[in-house]
């Protein structure tokens, strides 16, 4: 670290919109999304592990409308999906972004008013959710005035980002730039069609489509959004903190970009998954197989391309604890989208639809892919945002890894064992055509399987628990730091 | 399935967006030398913190 490197030439920096006379980063707003992106994780986790137990003994729901499972899903999901990953997605772009392009954001009074007004939206959430104010639909039941605020705070986002890269001072965009920028610009798409409604009182609306489709912009918003913001916004994360963490560049960083264009052209095709043998047209639904399959290629692509940028350093995954965190994470993006593309076909998916398969494969993403992940850039981000080189206990990280892991694994364990169970029940026949099990017997069957999932997420909650006691005593050790700029202008 | 006539065009609006930043990107010049590129994160000094910079030395190191 202390040898003296060459330098690549940089190139003749691009025409300006303002000069930037910044010395250092803005790393306060890093900070600020990093600490509470793990406040949001535990958040997330604590209403998770309350509605699996809600799941197993529903007398949990104590008669409280409030406390009901209804409302309290919405809160899990949206808290995990756009308080902990967003606020994870937001730090990590605002460090990457600005070192990448050697420049301090191009407005600090956007970027606070983006953390302010994004803390605000969860607020709102945390507390429209429980009282029953819901468009209901999945990732998208954040009522028209909130949705709105979201809008002003996205565009403001969108403003500090490209225009930071737009004032860059090195003239190549680095992947991981692109792979943020794409989750911006379609998250923006997705919200503004999916929220389209007709506004009847200040928490009521009704969507401005109809029907099966309405079911159609519904599941083209979801799965987007898992294409966008939950996989290719952490692809920016994998292809800066992994090379960072590993000490060693990407793979391949022609695979990389490869990579990047063919994911955002498949993406946006693999929604009809979500309505097999619905009152969708058939034809619909046969694009979403095959779109879906087509996006293992790429995917598994960029897995290979992070993992084997560990090529040639394995023992830093004996050693390093934030580095297993990274590459683990890649496991389970690849397993996640490997299962993916199996469940969206139709035969497989007339098993799998509406059992706890779905959440099974939706927790190994969210759990082991997005959560380990984001775990893994915090853990590199939180010391130097406190002027550290590494957390106050890295045993402690190794436990966190353990504890979690354990959990994800008897999670996902359980969900598939029960999915498969359900979907085999439901579709067991008796010799003279009627149904061999009712409903509630499936129900009553899969019992023992909520209880494990509760186990599991007990843990999760724990190792998440155990990363916020490290991240407070590490910022305590240390003072909030804003790293220089290196002088570009020395190397022109 | 009135819907495709929104989600059609958009879509294909989207598709030629995309393409014409494609072409944006190799038309200026971002896939050339890319061998350095991915080396470039590693090289400079992004993590101040790393060497407590105190003095202008520390800085001076990388020019």
């Amino acid at each position: 670290m202390s040898a003296v490197l060459p330098i690549p030439t940089v190139h003749a920096p691009p025409r300006v919109w303002a000069a930037s006379t910044a010395t250092v980063y803005n790393d306060k707003v890093v900070r600020q999304f990093s600490i509470m992106a793990v406040v949001w994780g535990v958040v997330t986790m604590l209403v998770g592990v309350f509605i699996a137990a809600q799941m197993a003994w529903p007398e949990l729901n104590f008669g409280i409308s409030w406390l009901s499972f209804g409302r309290l899903r919405p809160l899990h999901t949206n808290a995990g999906v756009f308080a902990f990953g967003g606020c994870a997605l937001f730090a990590t772009s605002y460090y990457v972004v600005q070192r990448t392009c050697q420049t301090r954001i191009i407005s600090d009074k956007l970027a606070a008013f983006h953390f302010w007004g994004w803390q605000a939206v969860i607020v709102a959430a945390a507390v429209s959710l429980p009282l029953g104010y819901t468009r209901g639909k999945e990732y998208a039941e954040l009522e028209w005035p909130i949705a709105l605020l979201i809008t002003v705070v996205w565009v403001a986002y969108a403003i500090v980002f490209f225009g930071t890269i737009g004032i860059r001072k090195v003239r190549h965009i680095y992947v991981a730039n692109w792979f943020y920028g794409a989750f911006i610009i379609a998250v923006a798409m997705l919200h503004i069609v999916n929220a389209a409604v007709v506004p009847a009182g200040w928490m009521k609306s009704y969507s401005a489509y109809a029907g099966v489709q309405d079911a159609m912009v519904q599941w083209w918003y979801g799965h987007n959004a898992v294409g966008f913001l939950l996989t290719a916004g952490f692809l920016g994360i994998v292809y800066y903190f992994i090379p960072k963490q590993a000490e060693r560049p990407v793979y391949s960083y022609r695979l990389s970009i490869v990579h990047f264009w063919a994911l955002i052209f498949t993406y946006m095709w693999a929604g009809p998954h979500h309505l097999h043998y619905t009152a969708l047209p058939d034809w619909a639904q046969s694009l979403g197989v095959v779109f879906s399959l087509i996006l293992l290629a790429p995917s598994w692509g960029g897995m290979i391309n992070g993992v084997m940028t560990l090529s040639g350093a394995w023992h830093k995954l004996r050693d390093d604890p934030i580095i297993r965190f990274m590459i683990v994470a890649l496991s389970f993006y690849g397993i996640a989208t490997f299962e993916g593309p199996m469940l969206s076909i139709k035969t497989v998916n007339a098993l799998s639809h509406y059992t706890d398969w779905n959440v099974a494969h939706v927790h190994g993403g969210t759990l082991g892919w997005v959560g380990f992940i984001s775990m893994g850039a915090l853990y590199f981000l939180v010391p130097r945002m406190f002027g550290q080189t590494k957390m106050h206990s890295v045993p402690a990280i190794e436990l966190h890894f353990w504890v979690a892991t354990v959990g994800i694994v008897l999670y996902i364990a359980a969900m598939w064992i029960a999915g498969v169970m359900q979907g085999l029940m439901w579709r067991a026949i008796n010799p003279d055509g009627s149904l061999t099990y009712t409903f509630v017997e499936s129900v009553k069957a899969t019992f023992p399987f909520y209880v494990v999932r509760f186990f599991g997420g007990i843990l999760y909650l724990l190792g998440m628990l155990v990363m916020a006691w490290n991240v407070l005593m590490t910022a305590r050790a240390g003072k909030p730091f804003d790293a220089p700029i290196p002088s570009a202008a020395a190397h022109a | 399935m009135d819907i495709l006539f929104l989600l059609v065009p958009l879509s294909v609006l989207l598709a030629l967006g995309v393409m014409g930043v494609l072409a944006w990107a190799v038309w200026s010049g971002q896939f050339e030398e890319l061998d350095s590129e991915g080396q470039r994160i590693l090289m400079l000094d992004s993590d101040a913190s790393l060497i407590h910079i105190k003095t202008p030395s520390a800085v001076d190191q990388h020019t």
